[in-house]
């Protein structure tokens, strides 16, 4: 992480508050989707060395369902929603109305789904920041990946990590009150987009 | 004999020389790993590369395996320290895949073509040659080296586990019993593949 950039627990208390408020927002609109209940869980700041993000969601090896997107305007960086398989092709069912299994190949109506339900969450998400702060947060067209975390965690965060040697990422998890859905949210702020975001949630903070 | 998992994390290198050691990179995306052996001696080496150059490095601490350009030849000095002979290494390279694929346009940015081909390219300056590579595409990959035979395993999602190549003599007497030799099959996500 940039030398420049102070990490005590004021400015991590401010990204947790980025955290949950847009948090807040896109479980609103994952529970519309999905016609469950889903209450956001929990959101934190972790900041770890790159070797850790692998095993971020336990085992390496854990099949997952990936939405990544390039966040661009004041604040940028990567923006990444994740599912267990069998939540993902849940959702994937609830929106197309079709059942899917991972023994088929996952097609372009499945891949499209799991995109849309990015979207929204995506926009929800930094909108809801936007909408605190002031600030523009525009997210990419979405990439869609089902395959091993360790594969889909480490390609997104490599492009954000340079050479650095730490990740520091804001994380959300979320699932319904009978766990029948779950999944994690994870906006990666590039080391330059830090202080600026700070800055805005402070003022915010204080204006609010 | 038992069976320990050495874990290869990314930007690590290890080598070995135990039988039942086997060095393991789990769920490569855009990193490459590198596996090297002296099958004269039943040494093992595997690095997991993260990134193409040490050029861009910001940082002096981190360690050469990290990098394509300077792991490839602190992998060989690693052997050579322990014993191995250049001439006789056989080597294998897995992953530098391009998991994620965004709609509409092609990324500048991708990062496992650099890094396979910055690998290719260092193994030729130490004028070792390529048995086996495994690399690109869109899938993560599991890499899986047994010390005892140079047995060379990699695991996709859809393929399951597969035997890519062995970088032992054939005709040692553990490589014909590892399996595998049959065709690739499709993987039972629902289902935990163990550890071999």
């Amino acid at each position: 992480m940039s030398r420049g950039v102070e990490v005590g627990e004021h400015p991590l208390d401010l990204l947790q508050r980025i955290g949950t408020m847009g948090a807040m927002q896109a479980t609103a609109s994952l529970s519309a989707l999905a016609g469950k209940p889903v209450v956001n869980s929990y959101a934190r700041i972790r900041i770890l060395p790159l070797e850790e993000v692998p095993g971020l969601f336990g085992d390496p090896e854990e099949i997952i369902a990936g939405v990544i997107f390039e966040v661009s305007g004041d604040v940028r960086g990567q923006y990444i929603a994740t599912f267990l398989i069998r939540d993902a092709l849940a959702l994937v069912a609830a929106l197309t109305g079709a059942e899917c299994s991972l023994d088929e190949e996952f097609g372009d109506m499945e891949t499209s789904a799991l995109a849309e339900v990015g979207n929204i969450l995506a926009s929800s998400y930094l909108g809801a920041i936007e909408t605190t702060t002031g600030l523009a947060l525009s997210p990419s067209p979405p990439a869609v990946a089902v395959d091993m975390a360790a594969g889909i965690l480490t390609t997104a965060v490599l492009p954000m990590h340079e050479a650095g040697s730490e990740i520091l990422l804001i994380e959300v998890r979320f699932g319904g009150p009978d766990r029948e859905l779950t999944g994690r949210m994870i906006l990666l702020p590039t080391v330059e987009s830090l202080p600026r975001l700070l800055r805005a949630v402070k003022s915010a903070a204080l204006n609010g | 004999m038992d069976e320990r998992v050495i874990t290869v994390n990314m930007g690590q290198l290890e080598v070995s020389r135990q039988p039942g050691d086997v060095l393991t990179a789990l769920g490569l995306g855009s990193c490459v790993a590198v596996c090297a052996y002296d099958p004269a001696l039943g040494l093992a080496g595997m690095i997991h590369v993260v990134l193409p150059s040490s050029a861009i490095s910001r940082s002096k601490e981190e360690g050469p395996a990290k990098f394509a350009d300077v792991g490839v030849p602190h992998l060989v000095d690693e052997m050579e320290k322990q014993g191995a002979i250049r001439r006789r290494l056989r080597t294998a390279m897995l992953g530098g895949a391009n998991v994620l694929s965004y709609a509409g346009e092609a990324k500048a940015l991708d990062i496992g073509a650099r890094n396979a081909a910055a690998v290719q390219e260092a193994l030729e300056a130490q004028r070792i040659s390529v048995r086996a590579s495994e690399v690109g595409g869109k899938v993560s990959r599991t890499v899986r080296l047994w010390v005892a035979d140079g047995i060379v395993i990699m695991k996709t999602l859809r393929e399951g586990q597969v035997r890519v190549t062995v970088l032992g003599d054939e005709n040692g007497s553990r490589a014909s019993k590892r399996g595998l030799t049959r065709a690739p099959h499709r993987a039972r996500p629902t289902a935990r593949a163990g550890g071999g």
